[in-house]
Parts: structure tokens; sequence; C-alpha cells
């Protein structure tokens, strides 16, 4: 049975936001800023949107066949498979996640797995928007 | 004899087009200015614009939230109500934009289809189709702060966005620089979400609120007295937000300043 612990973004943001005058005018204005660099880089580069175009087709790509590229990486990963599991473990930079094997279980793993491992808590959103409104 | 009773700017193809005019649930209950002021401006090119009376939520909110089995009843009933007609006009993004962009559970049927590709949203339909060039009726003296929304932007692409890479443009920028008296300024981050986002502002209370207060401030520091918008919903958050946070802004629909009112 899972110990997780299951955070709520939205009252975890509120929290940061009312906490001070400071912090949430600080995250702002960086990330603004961060977004400034980012125009301005691309606006510099007169293939960019060809670029990224690209790029997003290969995502897409991999997306699409992630179980082959995964089963691709599992044989060719140094780290011998877990008998008798009903996952299998790859080397994550040592951080050995599991991969859930049936359709049902890919939700359930994250917050099963991060007790093993003893990472941070796993964070689901309470709703998962398709697109803006 | 036919007389001419409305005053038209110019023959365009689309004089021959059946309209069907698509009030979205909550401009109807809200804002039925915009609705008035939308109907009033497409009879001013001489349209024929039809209303059906049968025709209810298209099925967006249901629809971001995910819920797409009970979204389909409304968009089917919105193809049935439409699929007569020739151009389907809205004077909302987000609902134009799931029309166009999210009927994907629907079958696909040639009626779906036709339905989804004639649907516009009123900024592109007067820019695209009826490609007008003035608006001789309408004057509008005061400092205007244009807000396009999200899915008008991303979605319906009314104007370009600061992430792309491309040519700037702005449709309604454009229409409403022909309405005399108009003073259009520019604020800092006029393509930043306000926070509205249909449900996310029930959902994300905390960051929803100060994403539109951020806005409001953006539009008042600039100087506007009026912020418009060819989507009155985040209007409606925006007008919320800047009244609480005591902030002396008025916020209208493009339609009502495009027809001259109503206010």
């Amino acid at each position: 049975m899972t110990t997780a612990r299951q955070v709520d973004p939205a009252a975890a943001a509120e929290l940061f936001i009312i906490q001070d005058q400071i912090h949430e005018p600080m995250h702002d204005r960086f990330l603004w800023a961060t977004m400034q660099r980012r125009h301005a880089e691309a606006a510099a580069i007169p293939e960019w949107e060809e670029l990224r175009e690209i790029a997003s087709k290969i995502k897409e790509h991999t997306l699409t066949h992630l179980d082959h590229y995964l089963e691709e990486f599992e044989a060719n990963d140094a780290l011998p498979s877990t008998a008798g599991n009903q996952g299998y473990r790859v080397g994550f930079g040592g951080a050995n996640p599991t991969i859930g094997r049936a359709a049902t279980e890919p939700h359930r793993v994250p917050l099963d797995s991060q007790d093993a491992t003893g990472r941070g808590p796993f964070v689901r959103p309470h709703h998962w928007h398709r697109s803006e409104q | 004899m036919i007389t001419q009773t409305v005053t038209t700017v110019q023959r365009t193809p689309a004089e021959n087009m059946r309209i069907g005019l698509f009030i979205p649930c909550y401009i109807d209950l809200v804002y039925p200015e915009v609705g008035i002021a939308t109907l009033q401006l497409l009879e001013r090119f001489g349209l024929n614009v039809g209303y059906p009376l049968n025709q209810t939520c298209c099925g967006q909110p249901m629809s971001n939230s995910g819920d797409e089995k009970n979204a389909q009843p409304a968009e089917h009933l919105f193809v049935e109500n439409f699929k007569e007609f020739d151009c389907i006009v809205g004077p909302a993004g987000s609902c134009v934009k799931q029309v166009r962009c999210h009927f994907d559970r629907l079958e696909q049927t040639e009626e779906v289809k036709h339905v989804r590709q004639h649907t516009y949203e009123l900024v592109e339909f007067l820019h695209d189709i009826l490609k007008v060039d003035s608006f001789p009726w309408a004057e509008f003296h005061h400092s205007v702060a244009i807000h396009n929304s999200c899915s008008s932007l991303r979605g319906l692409g009314i104007a370009s966005t600061s992430e792309v890479m491309q040519p700037p443009f702005n449709k309604t920028a454009s229409l409403l620089s022909k309405v005399k008296g108009i003073v259009v300024v520019p604020i800092d981050r006029p393509d930043d979400c306000c926070g509205f986002g249909g449900t996310f502002c029930v959902t994300d209370e905390a960051v929803s609120a100060r994403m539109g207060l951020e806005k409001a401030h953006d539009q008042a520091r600039h100087g506007a007295e009026y912020v418009v918008s060819p989507d009155m919903s985040c209007l409606m958050h925006q007008q919320g937000v800047a009244k609480r946070a005591g902030l002396d802004l008025k916020y209208i629909h493009v339609a009502q300043v495009l027809n001259g009112g109503p206010y």
C-alpha cells in the first residue's frame, strides 16, 4: 500500500502567492525575462520555425513509438531486467524507475515507485486541461 | 422597387450567404448587448442572418474538462442547428475554436465537416471573409487596450503571438483602427493569458486571480479607459478582478465598438 503524498497544485500555488509580496513577483519577473531571451534568440535564427516544426515531428514520432524505443533502450542497457517483477528496471541515472507493462499501470506506478526511490513527491494535477478556454 | 434601408459599405460575394448567428450561452445570459451588437453589425452589411432558436451550449466546458462523452450531445445539436447555413458567425473566439478545432469525437459526416469549416469568430469573419474597410456609423473617442484571448490567438490565429517568429499582424487592431476617434494603447504583455481559462478560474482560483490582476494593472498603467476584446469571457474575469482592485477600467466587446453600441 502506498504512503505517497499527493500534492494539490492549486492550494500550493495559493500559499506561494499569498506568503509575501516578494516571491511571486520575483518568479514572474524571472520567467518573463527568460521568455524575452528565448524570443530574442529565436528571432536571430531565420529558419527558427522550420527547425521547430521538425523538432515537433521528432517528438510526435518518438511519443507515438515510445513502446518500441523503450524496449530498444532496455535491450541496450547494461542493467539486467528484474525477473519475476511486474515491471522491469533500466538505468535512468540510478533512479531505477519502474515502467508499467499493463495499460492500467502507468497512473499507479509513479505513486508506488517514489517510496522505493526516495525521490520527492509525484505531482499529479487534479485536472487535465486539454486546451485553454 | 427595392429600397435600401441598411447602410452598406460595399458589395461582397458574402451578401448572398445565409449566415447563422451563434450566440454563446454566457453572452445570452450575461451580456445580451453583445449579441444585439453582433446581429446589428452583420445586418449593416446586408447579410441574411438567421438565428436558430434551439441553439444552446457548444459543449466547450465539458470538452475542455475532458468530458467528451457529455460534450457530444451538445456538439451534435450544434451541427443540427447550423448545418443549413453557408457561414456560422459567433462573437466568441473560444466557442468558435471549440467548434472548429475540437468537434473530433463526432462522426465526421459531410454536415459536421461543413459546420466546422464554416464557423467563424466575428473579427476573422469581418476581416477575412467580408474584408470590411470602414465602419462609417461608429465613433469611439476613448483610449482602448486590446485583449485577444489565447483561443483567438493560438487557436484561430487572429493575431501574431510573441512566441512564434512571424511578421506581426493583429486583425482586431486592424478593424478597430477603422473606427473614428479611437486610440489604441499598447500594453506590455498583449498576448499573455489573463488567467480566465474557463474552468481554470474555478479549479485554480488563486493563480487565475493573480494573472487577471497583472493583466488589469498592465491595461491601467498604459492609460486605457476601455478594454476591448473578441472574447467577452476573458473580459468577464478581468472586469471582476479590476472592479475588486478598484481600477477604473471598462470592458466591452469588439462588436459594440464596431457597431457603435449598444453599450
